[in-house]
């Protein structure tokens, strides 16, 4: 069946700069160009009231062919994707002849194979509706795309001909092809320079807000010479040869003492015999 | 010793009632003092993946509501019980945004 009338969601809980939200932008162009009506609707601003989930219902009813864009979160659906799911659950079960479901899923992490449990939820809610599912793409390094439109970002080249294999393909009524989502999947660029980029990133963020004494030391495998053998470690405590902050460590304690609970701080501030049981 | 259960069960049915029932029973017999908290009743906000919790307060979650308090009361406790609804193979939304596992997105920066 040749849809007509598309659908493209979003749902990115970021308000702003949401690569989930761009993505939707440049599935509905893509659509567009290829002969179908498609609008996008932002499922953090739809499910704020009545009004916005009865549009969200309609919508679904109405399309054709349905987009699916969103981040995961803890390497799975946002929560509000599955608030979205849940609204439309009920209405599309008894839509005559069923939609098409496309789901587009981004990461944050230089591997694409990390949405494939938010690809099986989708799956899952697919049966469940009774929906055809058209296939799904999995984009990595959603990071390098961070809000800006996929046409504009030169490193998104292979992102950008993935969505326009799948948008024909989805146009005509066929399955995506292989090589579209291949295309989707590849990493942009090597995994050393984006780990490199991102930690870049991350330091100066936390240098320009004043928090960078505050970030937490990485844990180290070492074991301090005193520490009795099989002694379970207590969460927060540093080990030997870890790099000591003692402004992270009273910063813990700080944190302790506002929320009402013991956090220790490290065995060198708070002494040996504390850091240890 | 300490246990908070969370309870993100949606559907409101009978078994669901009686699994929280039971389970809070069996964990006052193996000496816990568990402590229910409803997470559908609270409404949680969302994780909007500003990073607030890596850079701007690192450890805790820039947002001032009930969620982020909740997070401090799960690292005083000793077990942390999450009970959800799936909901097409994923935890239902409430327990999604508050408390699925120690790297919950309104928690605790990795």
């Amino acid at each position: 069946m040749t849809p007509h009338r598309g659908l493209c969601i979003s749902g990115s809980p970021k308000p702003t700069r949401s690569t989930g939200a761009a993505r939707c932008g440049t599935w509905v162009r893509a659509l567009f160009s290829k002969g179908v009506e498609a609008t996008a609707i932002e499922l953090k601003d739809a499910l704020r009231s009545g009004d916005g989930r009865a549009d969200l219902r309609a919508g679904f009813l109405s399309a054709d062919i349905a987009v699916l864009a969103f981040p995961i979160q803890v390497d799975t659906v946002p929560a509000l994707v599955v608030e979205g799911l849940e609204e439309v659950f009920a209405a599309t079960a008894r839509r005559s002849p069923p939609a098409r479901l496309f789901a587009v899923v981004n990461s944050g992490f230089h591997e694409a194979w990390h949405c494939g449990v938010a690809v099986d939820v989708c799956r899952h809610f697919a049966e469940a509706c009774k929906l055809d599912r058209a296939g799904s793409l999995s984009i990595a390094m959603g990071g390098i795309i961070d809000g800006d439109p996929v046409e504009t970002c030169r490193l998104a080249k292979g992102v950008l001909q993935g969505i326009s294999l799948a948008a024909d393909d989805l146009a005509a009524g066929k399955a995506v092809r292989e090589r579209a989502v291949q295309l989707a999947e590849r990493p942009m660029i090597p995994l050393w320079l984006y780990t490199l980029v991102v930690t870049l990133d991350m330091h100066s963020s936390l240098v320009r807000r004043g928090t960078w004494w505050r970030r937490q030391p990485a844990p180290s495998p070492a074991v301090p010479p005193d520490a009795a053998a099989g002694a379970p470690r207590r969460p927060g405590a540093l080990v030997s040869g870890e790099k000591h902050s003692r402004r992270a460590c009273c910063w813990n304690r700080a944190q302790g003492r506002k929320f009402g609970y013991p956090l220790p701080g490290c065995w060198r501030c708070s002494g040996r015999t504390r850091g240890w049981p | 010793m300490k246990a908070t259960v969370r309870s993100g069960l949606v559907w409101g049915t009978e078994d669901e009632a009686r699994v929280s029932r039971e389970l809070v029973d069996r964990l006052g017999q193996q000496g816990y003092a568990p402590e229910q908290v409803d997470l559908v009743g609270i409404k949680p906000g969302d994780c909007r993946a500003c990073f607030g919790c890596w850079n701007v307060t690192p450890g805790e979650c820039c947002r001032r509501d009930t969620a982020g308090k909740l997070a401090g009361k799960a690292a005083g406790a000793d077990l942390i019980v999450l009970l959800a609804s799936v909901r097409f193979g994923s935890f239902s939304a409430p327990v999604e945004k508050v408390g699925r596992s120690t790297s919950t997105r309104r928690r605790v920066p990795p």
